[in-house]
């Protein structure tokens, strides 16, 4: 997998779950592999999944789908799923296509972990 | 890649490739920064694109990644701002096929061509004579508000 496809994601366990914080753009050339570490977190079928995305400067459609994929999942199998650390320029693209409306978003990790 | 308009001041062809959007998001928001739009209007300019290019690899070329795609981008004077056209040889589709889901219908993919409209002021389609589509985008900078005295 060259560098362009490359997704590095920090898994931290919490205590009734984990917490997922991926580094860098999140696009096409990277989306299959944000959606690889999501779904290995979700095998697991924890009570809480977080993605921290503090360090996620861009992101793009494809980037929304694969979370739309989790959050399908998390209501399936009923697995609190929360999104936080949004920067503002990821947070627009969240609220033009109406993300904010469906997923839990708050601002920050310690928000995420009462959430 | 051939057009109507005068030289563009950037051109450029890739492969259809996703690890390429990257680069391109990257030369358009500095070119668009250059001209003069802000942050967040560079940021706009830089998904819209990438949402084409997307488009184009997924669906046109169905993630063939030795494909071309042609990108050109011409400073606009009035009103001021930045033309984008973007040309395949995709095989072709009907313009009114070319649009975004229902945002209130909650699912993976289809937000790409909503993006596009939301982010740019103008989006055209259109299918290339030569065979293959364009898509044309422009976005403006607002207007300056000068003072009267």
């Amino acid at each position: 997998m060259s560098r362009a496809t490359e997704l590095i994601v920090d898994i931290e366990t919490l205590t009734d779950g984990f917490l997922l914080r991926p580094h860098g753009d999140v696009d096409m050339a990277r989306s299959p592999a944000f959606r690889a570490k999501l779904t290995e977190a979700l095998k697991n079928v924890p009570a809480r999944l977080v993605v921290d995305l503090a360090l996620v400067p861009y992101m793009d459609s494809c980037g929304l789908a694969t979370l739309i994929e989790a959050l399908q999942i998390t209501r399936a199998q009923k697995i609190k799923f929360i999104v936080c650390n949004l920067s503002a320029r990821v947070r627009s693209v969240f609220e033009l296509s109406r993300l904010t409306t469906v997923l839990t978003v708050v601002d920050n990790h310690e928000q995420a972990l009462l959430a | 890649m051939k057009s109507d308009l005068p030289a563009p001041h950037l051109e450029t062809c890739i492969l259809s490739r996703p690890e390429l959007l990257a680069p391109v998001r990257a030369m358009l928001e500095e070119l668009a920064a250059r001209i003069g739009f802000d942050e967040t209007a560079c940021g706009h300019l830089a998904l819209a694109i990438d949402e084409a290019l997307t488009n184009i690899i997924r669906h046109g070329y169905n993630n063939n990644p030795d494909q071309h795609i042609w990108i050109s981008a011409w400073e606009l004077s009035d009103p001021t701002g930045l033309r984008i056209q973007i040309d395949d040889l995709a095989p072709q589709v009907e313009v009114s096929q070319l649009k975004g889901r229902d945002l209130d219908d909650i699912r993976p993919g289809g937000l790409g061509v909503h993006l596009i409209h939301s982010l740019m002021d103008l989006v055209q389609f259109s299918k290339r004579p030569g065979g293959g589509m364009r898509l044309i985008v422009e976005k403006y900078q607002p207007a300056k508000i000068t003072s009267p005295l």
